[in-house]
């Protein structure tokens, strides 16, 4: 697919580090004083990043006032990317901060249709330029080639051009990526989570890269919080016995600690990463269903990464996806109580609790201690939840689309999931070629036909 | 961000960096001085990727130890940093006010704080620097010292993809860089911020090494030669030799007579030989050395 990079040093390059990463004790060994090293400097580095974050948000109601950039086309022009990332071996922060770049610059220039895979391209080719060894920086000569030939190699460089331009420089925003990290540096003073701590971040980096395909989540919270939500939840479907609303507490006193807060500039203040309450209301029925939906049928990009028989990860995912699906799928049930409160207020906040009190059920039986821990985390819970919603963070509620009924503290959840199919369908209708079924979100009604899907993000529309 | 080229008028050529030329330059309106940086762009290769690292690193770092960047003016083939202007370099400084280069030791304390508070912030910001040297330390009229020229320069992760360990100038290249670390961390910086204070002490390079093996070799004469047993893992470097020849760590006191004891410990901590034993900056700047200055009151 691509030409071979013209460096003639490569080669040697890449042998010495795959001699360097075949050395574990010696990677250990400086990873280690790396950890080190950068535990004092945790707190500084934190803020510093939300902070930049803060000024490096997308406004999806923009986005959603493009006159030819319709919401649907997002994942398509992302499962392309992703998969061109994966092809070329880049860093995994490069797709976050691709989709970043193109997110933003859609929230202040009008992008015409043929165009949007341009932007993508671009996009990627300056999120490769930032974060990637510079052999493995894709050439002019690829990104024409990637897209067959269908822009000059002029587009790209003025295309690179205005983005620079529109997004004042400012194209080096962390990625949520970074956040896992650093929050798993912070996590990893628990026993279980180091433990479990290759398997927590590759399964959190995987719901991370999925949700960036569904724009209703993405959008609702920033990347530091997707970040969290998606530790937290797989801490919870990986059925690792940890109290996840503990975890996200602790996380939020280390934003209130006075180490914290002494970094702090007039500008920019913080005094939580992620609302508890706001988080308890995410955690409802609906949000299992649609991860494990998610989950179940990633993007083809997604899919090739993780679980295709040249993915490192191919094993380990498709384990941690079967328990993953095991616990959502209990996790979905409709309980109950949760019913009656359906049909009551939907500003009743008590039952939201039970909902979260749910996810503790596979892992630990009612005679464990454990079971009781939880169970004062949920009356410690309640008292603050009357007051707490929407108070601190930019809740998803002042972020919501115009189109979006939005009821008091209603949270819009997955509905957008119905959308993409819906749109999807469309598309397949009015272009006849087939979409990857993969896309779709029910399995079944994916299309058998792959030849031809591959041109599909291939042909500007 | 909306500057034309022309409202500059170029002066003086200031010098060429690594992919760039540094010119002096004159605001048309206002009068003001500015540096310009002219970097020429490749038709194939868009804008490059140290351009693009340099100008999203140095838009988020704002501090009085580094070098405000104004403007970036894009032209069809040429792209225009505007830095504010500073009068010379580091390097320079020590060949006009110091005795043979070496300066008072007054001057070397401020520097060296004002050098290791812009090392805090690039790093409490995740950033390494990659290429401290005198010839990117800036100096001002009013004695203050920035940080210049991030062309090399880096954002960290927790933990992070390995890096490349053709950066730093040799000079002031850190041990573990030249055994071969590709994953090097915050210290590197450190390292080369010893080599400084030590240079700014005498007037001359601390190890003025010719390549990769006599740098090293340089540093071991100083330093003492590492064995497994000074530094556990090294023989695991790719660079690394059974062969060296051995030397025994000498008195940092015979390089640079005229620093005081206190200085003398604090340069040692900065120029420790294992990356994991060197001092951080923000370590450094509660040294007592600096005591002086951080604490004022005490000393009038």
């Amino acid at each position: 697919m691509l030409v071979k990079t013209p460096d003639p040093f490569v080669s040697i390059r890449e042998y010495q580090s795959s001699l360097k990463a075949s050395n574990l004790n010696l990677q250990q060994m400086e990873f280690k004083n790396h950890a080190t090293t950068i535990n004092s400097y945790s707190f500084e580095i934190l803020y510093h990043q939300l902070y930049v974050e803060s000024k490096a948000l997308p406004n999806l109601s923009l986005i959603q006032q493009q006159p030819e950039i319709k919401m649907s086309m997002r994942p398509m022009l992302l499962d392309f990317l992703m998969e061109v990332i994966t092809i070329l071996n880049l860093s995994r922060s490069t797709f976050p901060l691709t989709v970043n770049l193109i997110d933003r610059y859609c929230s202040t220039r009008i992008v015409k249709k043929q165009h949007y895979q341009l932007l993508g391209l671009t996009s990627l080719w300056i999120a490769a330029k930032n974060l990637d060894q510079k052999c493995k920086i894709p050439t002019l000569q690829d990104l024409k080639k990637i897209c067959l030939d269908s822009y000059y190699k002029d587009l790209f460089i003025e295309m690179e051009k205005h983005i620079l331009k529109s997004l004042e420089w400012n194209v080096n925003s962390p990625t949520v990526d970074f956040f896992i990290d650093i929050y798993m540096n912070y996590l990893s003073s628990f026993e279980l989570i180091t433990k479990n701590y290759q398997r927590i971040k590759l399964f959190s980096n995987y719901i991370v890269e999925l949700f960036q395909f569904y724009p209703n989540v993405y959008f609702d919270y920033t990347s530091s919080q997707i970040a969290l939500i998606s530790i937290l939840s797989t801490i919870l479907i990986l059925k690792i016995p940890i109290n996840i609303l503990n975890l996200l507490s602790y996380m939020n006193e280390l934003i209130k600690s006075k180490q914290f807060q002494s970094n702090i500039i007039e500008e920019f203040q913080i005094d939580e990463i992620l609302n508890i309450s706001t988080f308890q209301n995410l955690l409802n029925k609906s949000f299992f269903k649609n991860l494990l939906k998610m989950i179940e049928s990633p993007p083809k990009s997604l899919e090739i990464k993780y679980f295709s028989n040249s993915s490192k990860f191919n094993k380990l995912m498709k384990q941690l996806v079967i328990l993953a699906t095991e616990s959502l799928l209990i996790l979905q049930e409709p309980i109950k109580e949760q019913v009656i409160t359906r049909t009551t207020s939907t500003t009743t906040t008590t039952p939201k609790y039970k909902m979260v009190g749910i996810p503790l059920t596979p892992i630990s039986n009612s005679t464990s201690p454990k079971r009781e821990i939880n169970s004062n985390m949920i009356a410690k819970g309640d008292v603050g939840v009357g007051v707490g919603v929407g108070a601190g963070l930019v809740t998803p509620e002042s972020r919501t689309s115009p189109g979006n009924p939005v009821g008091v503290g209603r949270k819009r959840s997955f509905e957008c999931i119905e959308e993409i199919e819906i749109c999807q369908s469309l598309i397949n209708q009015q272009n006849n070629v087939g979409i990857n079924g993969d896309f779709e979100l029910k399995r079944s009604k994916s299309t058998t036909n792959t030849s031809s899907t591959n041109n599909m993000f291939y042909i500007p529309y | 961000m909306t500057g034309s080229s022309s409202q500059f008028q170029q002066l003086e050529k200031l010098g060429e960096g690594t992919y760039a030329t540094v010119y002096k330059g004159r605001n048309r309106q206002t009068g003001a001085l500015v540096a310009l940086k002219e970097i020429n762009l490749d038709s194939e290769e868009g804008t490059p990727s140290t351009a693009i690292r340099e100008i999203s690193l140095m838009k988020e770092l704002d501090h009085e130890n580094i070098v405000t960047l104004y403007d970036v003016i894009h032209t069809e083939n040429k792209l225009t940093l505007v830095f504010e202007f500073m009068d010379k370099d580091l390097k320079k400084y020590m060949e006009i006010h110091g005795q043979q280069g070496a300066l008072d030791l007054k001057i070397v304390k401020s520097f060296m704080f004002q050098l290791l508070k812009g090392i805090m912030f690039c790093h409490d910001n995740r950033v390494l620097h990659r290429d401290l040297k005198p010839q990117n330390l800036l100096i001002n009229n009013k004695g203050e010292l920035k940080l210049g020229d991030f062309g090399l320069a880096r954002a960290f992760g927790i933990p992070f993809n390995t890096f490349s360990n053709e950066v730093v100038t040799l000079w002031y290249r850190a041990p573990d860089v030249l055994l071969g670390s590709r994953a090097y961390t915050t210290s590197i910086d450190i390292w080369s911020a010893g080599c400084i204070f030590a240079e700014m002490c005498t007037g001359k390079p601390l190890f003025p090494g010719t390549a990769n093996e006599d740098q090293l070799i340089k540093i071991f004469r100083l330093m003492g030669t590492p064995n497994e047993r000074t530094w556990p893992g090294i023989s695991q470097y790719t660079n690394y030799k059974n062969n060296w020849q051995i030397f025994v760590p000498q008195d940092l006191r015979l390089i640079v007579p005229n620093l005081d004891a206190m200085g003398l410990n604090l340069l040692q901590s900065l120029l420790q030989i294992r990356p994991e034993a060197r001092i951080t900056a923000r370590q450094a700047l509660q040294h007592p050395w600096f005591h002086e200055i951080t604490y004022p009151q005490q000393y009038y």
